[in-house]
């Protein structure tokens, strides 16, 4: 028992500290980076919402060299290819000879940046769906691993609806969490400008913590804590609250989400309320974790009707009405 | 760890529990004084006996439901636990009460981590007791209300509590009632199922069956009993029964009848019916003979009186008395065939041949020789001072009545033992009472006289007739009377009630 505490104890540790280094490099932003850790600590993919210009790119190349993975960008435009995101296999000279090769493409990599995902052709951002969720690539009646740990780190631009291609369910469903990044404040800025325009020594860079194998451990650590069935009744409502044509659905529900979450979403929300739990110095998941990470698990999941456009409303505000609700019914 | 996790729980459980109970038995207590308070409230103005009772049935029924809804509604450990980890934080409490029994090295990590937070909570200082004032005015207020009125007294209390008391009188007599009905229902049963019984039954029992006559005079009774609405009433409804058994009883030639009519009177709570007897003759015929009796002895007291002028003295008197004795003696002789259970009344019969009483009603009967009359008035005030009368007045008391003698009249010892016992008897020539000889006497001083002389008869009247115009006359006189109080007018009027 003791050495399982030091195992909790020195994973919390690391964890910590990847927390530290990644935030000598990326100013402000502590809830996403928290939220990414979580994500890769859950062995899940992050969709990134946000404007240009927030850091994001950095932020995948901070974490994938404080966690000693490899990193890859693809930046997604309409005419890219799936090929151009998998791999292809090619024509190589060797030996005289002509040989049919694949190469890899940039998604052979521990952490792949999809920057802009939405700007490419429904045809490429299915390219992604088997990678994201199996970890593989098939080319050419051949199946191709990826490297592990692998993640998608994906963007998206808010403000920009022409030349888009907004991501299917499905495809939204193979994220963990969506984040939406937000602007920095002024403080935040002022240190972004100063960090950026100044010269950096190396003590102000940040340094590798983790890596793959540590990461596999402490996955291991997390899937091992306990949930009780009070807490995962209330997680597993919250799901079901989402879902309209249920009888017992919240008005709230009927009134403005045409679809509801998946089992995924479930799935997503005590995995990472786990991962929490334990960075929270805890050993069991209470509803604070459900309550935080609700939210970014669940906001893309729901579909939201013109009523709900209408009314100006986000899919965070009726998410949080919903966790009011939720909250209410139970029944101890 | 499971038990440090389980006493923990346990303590906290406790403390809800207390909680709650504080919650619930005011307001609980205050409803069920109110409904209380409504029913006193009822009683205080209309008479109702068993307000009280029923108030108090409404505290009782309000504490029962407290107690049940807090004992469906204890609470629950995970209650305790939600509760504690409002404290503790984060569900630790919950997730350690499920992991109970679990020995995995997670499951005692999580169990660990928990106890090391309740090892620094505070149950009394986190979950102070809280009073909810509102309540326990309120509760207060109600309680006090009820109690004023359940304590302050009332008009329609008391009336309620004298109705009470009447109902549990009539329930009484009804029982009584019932019981002699059944007796006399189970006398005939057996009487037809134990063929071996009908002889000694039937020694008791008339064949023409006085049960029935019983029987409907008892039914008649319960419908009267439950008809009555005050103790008086009551009363005259008992006496009335009492007095209609008597009837019957005398109207009895058999001796057993009349013993059996009087066991029913003794169960019915009157006292039994005295006037057994195995003779035929009639009352009028009896007063007769002890008038005629009375008369003789007159005729001698006058001869007494003149040798009493003559000698002035005691010794005279002692003379003229002892010829009273023997006519009393005589006409006690005479009334030898009628017995008297009452040795009061013989006693008394004798106790009238004292000297001083008898010298004066023979003085007086010698003022009035002859007069029949006064031969009345005569046999009535011997009747009167022996509270055993020769005619048929029947006193509140029951014991006046009839006193025959048919067994050996026992002769008392004088008061003065100086002075020679005396014994009047009234001689009659039809009397065949030679039981009477007076000789009983430690002295031996007692001698007996005849005397020839015999009571003339009076002017014979209907008793009935005499006894209706006396309660006319008297029913009159204190109906035009106003200065007579109520109540005496109702023992008068139910005294000659009786007698009809």
């Amino acid at each position: 028992m003791n050495d399982l505490s030091n195992e909790y104890q020195t994973a919390v540790t690391k964890v910590q500290q990847c927390r530290r280094e990644i935030g000598k490099a990326i100013i402000g932003q502590r809830e996403i980076v928290e939220q990414v850790l979580l994500a890769i600590l859950c062995d899940g993919n992050v969709l990134l919402e946000s404007v240009p210009g927030l850091g994001k790119t950095e932020l995948a190349k901070t974490i994938s060299h404080v966690l000693k993975l490899s990193f890859s960008r693809i930046q997604f435009t309409p005419d890219l290819m799936p090929s151009d995101i998998t791999g292809t296999t090619m024509i190589v000279k060797k030996d005289g000879e002509n040989h049919f090769s694949f190469e890899k493409g940039p998604i052979f990599a521990n952490l792949v940046l999809a920057d802009e995902i939405n700007r490419a052709t429904p045809k490429t951002q299915a390219a992604l769906l088997e990678a994201m969720q199996e970890k593989t690539v098939t080319s050419t009646h051949t199946t191709y691993q990826l490297p592990l740990p692998f993640m998608v780190l994906a963007t998206q631009n808010p403000i920009e609806s022409e030349g888009t291609y907004p991501l299917p369910e499905a495809q939204l469903d193979r994220f963990i969490f969506k984040l939406l990044v937000p602007f920095p404040n002024k403080k935040e800025l002022k240190d972004i400008v100063n960090l950026t325009l100044s010269f950096q020594d190396d003590l102000t860079k940040p340094t590798t913590i983790l890596s793959a194998e540590d990461i596999f451990d402490i996955r291991s650590l997390i899937m091992e804590l306990p949930v009780s069935d009070i807490v995962m009744d209330y997680a597993m409502q919250l799901v079901l609250n989402t879902h309209p044509e249920l009888p017992n659905a919240p008005e709230i529900t009927r009134n403005y989400v045409t679809l509801g979450a998946s089992p995924r979403g479930a799935q997503a929300i005590i995995r990472t309320a786990k991962a929490r739990a334990m960075l929270e110095h805890r050993f069991n998941v209470s509803f604070d974790d459900i309550d935080y990470v609700a939210l970014p698990a669940l906001r893309h999941r729901i579909s939201l009707n013109f009523e709900a456009i209408q009314d100006e409303l986000s899919a965070d505000d009726i998410l949080i009405k919903l966790i009011q609700v939720t909250h209410d019914s139970i029944n101890i | 760890m499971d038990k440090e996790i389980r006493i923990f729980i346990y303590k906290l459980r406790r403390r809800l529990g207390i909680q709650k109970a504080m919650n619930i038995f005011p307001f609980v207590l205050s409803i069920g004084f109110f409904l209380g308070f409504l029913h006193i409230l009822f009683g205080y103005f209309h008479p109702f006996y068993y307000a009280s009772i029923i108030a108090s049935f409404w505290i009782l029924a309000s504490v029962l439901f407290g107690v049940i809804y807090f004992f469906f509604h204890f609470p629950k450990e995970q209650e305790a636990a939600h509760m504690g980890d409002a404290i503790i934080g984060q569900e630790r409490l919950l997730t350690a009460l499920e992991l109970r029994g679990k020995n995995e090295p997670i499951s005692c990590l999580q169990k660990k981590d928990a106890i090391s937070y309740i090892a620094v909570c505070n149950i009394k200082e986190s979950f102070p007791y809280q009073l909810h004032f509102r309540q326990l005015l309120l509760c207060i207020f109600m309680a006090s209300l009820f109690f004023l009125f359940l304590y302050l007294p009332s008009k329609a209390k008391l009336e309620a509590e004298k109705l009470h008391a009447l109902k549990q009188d009539i329930k009484e007599e009804l029982i009584l009632v019932d019981d002699v009905e059944k007796e006399i229902t189970q006398e005939k049963i057996s009487e037809k199922q134990t063929p071996s019984a009908l002889e000694t039954i039937g020694k008791k029992l008339d064949k023409d069956d006085k049960l029935d006559t019983i029987k409907e005079l008892l039914e008649q009774t319960k419908k009267e009993y439950s008809s009555v609405d005050s103790k008086q009433e009551l009363q005259k409804a008992k006496e009335r029964l009492r007095v209609k058994l008597e009837n019957m009883a005398e109207k009895e030639t058999s001796l057993e009848k009349q013993t059996t009519i009087s066991d029913l009177m003794e169960e019915l709570g009157f006292s039994a019916y005295h006037n057994l007897n195995n003779s035929n003759e009639s009352e009028t015929t009896l007063l007769s003979e002890n008038t005629s009796a009375l008369n003789k002895t007159e005729n001698q007291n006058e001869t007494n009186s003149n040798a009493n002028k003559n000698y002035g003295s005691n010794d005279s008197n002692d003379t003229s008395n002892s010829s009273n004795n023997n006519t009393n003696k005589n006409s006690s002789n005479n009334s030898k065939k009628n017995t008297n259970k009452n040795d009061d009344n013989t006693n008394s019969q004798l106790n009238n041949s004292d000297s001083t009483s008898n010298q004066s009603k023979n003085q007086e009967s010698n003022s009035s020789s002859g007069n029949q009359e006064s031969n009345k008035n005569k046999a009535e005030n011997n009747a009167s001072n022996n509270q055993s009368g020769n005619y048929k007045g029947k006193g509140s008391s029951g014991n006046a009545g009839k006193n025959h003698g048919s067994k050996k009249g026992i002769e008392r010892k004088s008061k003065k033992k100086k002075t020679k016992e005396k014994v009047m008897v009234i001689a009659d020539a039809t009397s065949q009472d030679e039981n009477l000889t007076g000789a009983i006497s430690d002295n031996g001083n007692s001698y007996q006289e005849s005397s020839n002389q015999q009571l003339s008869f009076g002017k014979k009247e209907n008793l009935e007739k005499v006894a209706k115009e006396y309660a006319e006359d008297a029913l009159t006189t204190i109906n035009n009377n106003n200065s007579i109080p109520s109540q005496m007018k109702d023992i008068v009027q139910s005294y000659f009630s009786h007698i009809d």
